[in-house]
């Protein structure tokens, strides 16, 4: 429990930081930030909203005033008229969910192809079957995943038929779990495809190692089956990098996401921030990159805690200590 | 080990793959993704269906008074409300929610009477003080206040009749009253509230939100429209209701009609048109002469370099527009040289734009370097997300670097971002698509010093001549002189670069017809025998779109 306390401890301070960075990116454009969020508004607009973010107000207080609203539920606003504003924190709960739908398909899509096939190909290291799937995990490495979103998108989705482009128009995931998943299956393939040859690559390499311990051999002395032994013995030890990597990959899920929410115009927190930046929406923006910061930061977290449970060694020398 | 254990390493693989290949056969089992087959073109038009309708750009509000509409605004705006006028298949412009509009004998006074019966969808009646409050609106509003700054006074002689007194004659007001479709009539109850204005759409047009102002969301430009039951236009419109659903990019909207997630879309470049026309499914109405707009380079003439003729007409005579036309529009669209489209008044075949010479470009560069010190003209050239705009972009920068200019691309923008900073003077030169056919006074707005959609900030004495005499100058003669004039300065002066003549279209799939519409009403509301205009830049009439 003490390490979790200093693990949360750790936590606050690194979202502090983290929400500070945000705070003060913004701070850093030379351009008068009301002219470039509404350049054409009128000055009652203009002051409306330098009295919304307070910018009349010192550096430190302006951010405590941000940070206060901001763990409250308040993200600021989107100024996209001269008279209508928009709240961020709303944009948020609806495109959140989203995103984390693809996300998350794309990671469990990802783990489920990678760890038989990680499983497998180091079982049979050395043979026919793991060079051609080391030969297609490099392949898929070095696909982008919005070039394999456009070719899913025009093949599958425009000229077969098999799947829909895109997402309706409004209430995409008030669908049904069957045709929700129909729209959403082409951008977790995008998504999940890299991260499958990295998972397996890694998975591969540290079960080689694995399988080279003691207790595997005492294992396989005892007569229980092969299966059992990857399944049981060998997987588990062997997984502490994955999850790591699982971890730290959210980052670059997050970065895919961005891209194949657009290629497949699916309105998640990805496909709002490149709104945001390319209306010049940076109130927005700053919240928008705030709150990805601080979903990846706590998740990663969570994934430290979980090696305590995978991990009895790492419980215990923690314990000890 | 591992010879005694085959079968199960066959399992395992076969599990992992099983894993995959179910969750796609589970998805695709779902069923079709909404496309149909092929229908005849001449099927009876019923009533009832859905359609999605993809729109080129996000809008960020419809408060008209303020609203920045581009077709991707005035098209969902069409749904909610209706114009007091609209133009016929000729030209012409007709009453449309105004059951009459009629002007005195000098054009400076303008009578609208209204259709009787008529309310919004909110059940507030249409009467006189709705309209005069709408054009009072638009006379205070940010981008319609110069639009509609020779009206003196808004009266209401009674319930249904509105005077607009003018301060000069305006030979084409009532042109006006449709503006491209961007002044419709809306609901006092939508401008009363400057907090809700920009969402809360209320028109008496012949749809209506879904639900209320949840129903459009200004960070995607999705808006979702239904029937409005109690529409003035008797059995109109068709459709039940309609998604507007925007797609910046013309190559990802193509992909969704294609794949039947659009069921309609616009769009003006001719390369989408060739992919478009190559499939059996879709459909195509396309704009005719005398409605097109200009596709061209759009110059900041207060900006410097591109404030130095020589510069301008560097640029001109460096830009190979034939090899621009291929990259935008697989050739397909004219190119253009003046402002006016060929069947507008006042159209003139050479107005005097310079013609591709890069060797003279070379020495119009030289010129202004020789008065700058050797500096290198450089401006930034901005540009929206779209693919095809990116590469058009990138072309434009390498055929410059030839003639010693250099052309810097800042991170593109969508279309709402870069009206604004062309509104604020931001932008050196960027990409554009506007001024459509019909009458030439709709140049008044763009192109006269002081209006605040003079993206180009221009600020020449014989333009807001030729413009001021054109909107008060009934003789026809007259006028298109004055246009011809307006049309070699423009030229000659390379205010902008013109590439081409866009020419927009509407693509939809087979089984949705109806997109030009029925005949426009008469004076009793029933349908007439005027024609509706043809596709206009990109706008058409909704109501009399149905499925097959």
């Amino acid at each position: 429990m003490r390490t979790i306390g200093f693990k949360l401890i750790r936590l606050v301070i690194v979202v502090l930081v983290v929400t500070f960075i945000c705070f003060w990116l913004l701070k850093l454009s030379p351009e008068d930030l009301v002219d470039k969020i509404i350049p054409v508004g009128s000055e009652a607009a203009k002051n409306k909203m330098r009295s919304d973010i307070g910018l009349n107000d010192g550096f430190f207080v302006q951010y405590w005033h941000w940070l206060s609203h901001f763990f409250t539920g308040n993200l600021g606003y989107s100024y996209l008229s001269e008279t209508g504003r928009t709240p961020v924190g709303e944009s948020v709960r609806q495109s959140l969910p989203i995103s984390l739908e693809l996300m998350l398909g794309a990671q469990i899509l990802a783990l489920v192809v990678a760890i038989p096939f990680g499983v497998v190909t180091a079982y049979r290291a050395g043979s026919k079957f793991d060079g051609a799937s080391n030969s297609v995990a490099f392949g898929m490495l070095a696909l982008p995943s919005y070039v394999l979103g456009f070719v899913l998108l025009l093949y599958v989705g425009a000229k077969w038929k098999l799947l829909p482009t895109a997402a309706p128009a409004i209430d995409s995931f008030s669908l049904n779990p069957l045709d929700n998943w129909r729209y959403m299956l082409m951008p977790v393939i995008s998504l999940a495809v890299g991260q499958i040859a990295i998972y397996m690559r890694l998975l591969r390499s540290d079960m080689i190692a694995t399988l080279q311990e003691d207790f595997v051999t005492t294992a396989k002395s005892k007569g229980i089956p092969d299966r059992r032994v990857l399944f049981r013995h060998a997987l588990r030890p062997s997984s502490l990098t994955l999850l790591t990597v699982a971890g730290l990959n959210v980052g670059a899920l997050i970065g895919g996401a961005l891209v194949i929410e657009q290629v497949f115009s699916i309105p998640g927190i990805g496909s709002k921030l490149a709104q945001s930046i390319l209306t010049n929406q940076l109130v927005a923006v700053q919240s928008y990159v705030a709150v990805i910061a601080i979903f990846y930061v706590v998740l990663n977290f969570f994934v430290d805690i979980a090696y305590s449970y995978l991990d009895p060694r790492i419980r215990h020398a923690r314990a000890a200590a | 080990m591992r010879e005694n254990n085959r079968p199960r390493r066959r399992l395992i693989v076969l599990t992992a793959v099983f894993a995959v290949f179910a969750v796609i056969i589970a998805a695709c089992g779902g069923g079709s993704s909404g496309k149909s087959s092929n229908s005849s073109n001449n099927s009876k038009p019923k009533a009832g269906g859905k359609i999605t309708y993809g729109l080129e750009a996000i809008t960020t509000s419809f408060c008209l008074p303020s609203a920045q509409l581009s077709i991707a605004g005035i098209i969902p705006a069409e749904a909610v409300y209706d114009t007091l006028t609209e133009p016929d298949a000729s030209g012409k412009t007709v009453p449309y929610l105004a059951k009459s509009v009629t002007h005195n004998s000098t054009y400076d006074q303008w009578t609208i009477t209204l259709r009787p019966g008529i309310s919004f969808t909110d059940g507030e009646p249409l009467n006189a003080a709705a309209v005069k409050q709408n054009i009072d609106a638009w006379r205070k509003g940010l981008l319609l206040s110069f639009v509609f700054t020779d009206i003196a006074n808004v009266t209401t002689p009674n319930d249904m009749t509105v005077v607009v007194q003018l301060k000069r004659p305006w030979v084409v007001f009532d042109g006006y009253l449709w503006s491209t479709g961007r002044v419709g009539i809306a609901a006092p109850a939508q401008l009363n509230n400057t907090a809700t204005c920009d969402r809360n759409m209320i028109g008496t047009g012949p749809f209506k939100l879904k639900n209320g102002p949840s129903s459009y969301d200004p960070t995607t430009g999705s808006i979702d429209v239904v029937k409005n039951p109690n529409y003035w236009r008797k059995g109109y419109p068709l459709l039940d209701e309609i998604q507007f659903k925007a797609v910046e990019d013309s190559q990802i909207r193509t992909t969704q009609l294609q794949g039947g997630q659009l069921d309609v879309e616009q769009d003006d470049t001719g390369k989408n048109l060739n992919t478009i026309e190559g499939l059996s499914n879709i459909s195509v109405e396309k704009e005719p002469a005398g409605y097109r707009e200009l596709g061209h380079g759009l110059i900041n003439v207060q900006r410097a370099p591109l404030s130095d003729l020589r510069i301008r007409k560097a640029v001109a005579e460096g830009t190979d527009r034939n090899a621009l036309n291929q990259i935008n529009n697989a050739g397909k669209w004219d190119i253009a040289n003046g402002v006016l489209d060929s069947k507008v008044l006042g159209y003139v075949s050479d107005p005097g734009l310079p013609q591709y010479n890069p060797s003279d470009a070379k020495k119009q560069v030289a010129s202004w370097k020789a008065d700058h010190n050797g500096a290198t003209p450089t401006f930034a050239l901005a540009t929206t997300t779209d693919a095809i705009v990116q590469q058009l972009a990138q072309e434009i920068q390498s055929e410059m670097k030839k003639i010693g200019i250099n052309v810097t691309l800042p991170t593109p923008v969508l279309q709402s971002a870069l009206i604004n900073d062309a509104i604020a003077g931001h932008v050196d030169a960027f990409l554009w698509r506007n001024y459509p056919g019909l009458d030439p006074d709709g140049l008044y707005v763009w192109f006269h010093s002081g209006s605040t959609v003079n993206f180009n900030h221009l600020n020449d004495p014989e333009i807001d001549h030729d413009l001021d005499m054109g909107r008060i100058t009934a003789d026809t003669s007259k006028r298109a002189g004055f246009y011809s004039d307006l049309d070699k300065r423009m030229s000659s002066q390379v205010y902008n670069l013109w590439n081409w003549y866009e020419t927009w279209f509407i693509a939809h799939n087979n089984n949705v017809q109806g997109i030009l519409g029925p005949n426009l009403p008469d004076a009793n509301g029933a349908v007439g025998n005027d024609k509706p205009a043809d596709i206009l830049a990109g706008y058409h009439q909704l109501i009399g779109m149905y499925r097959s």
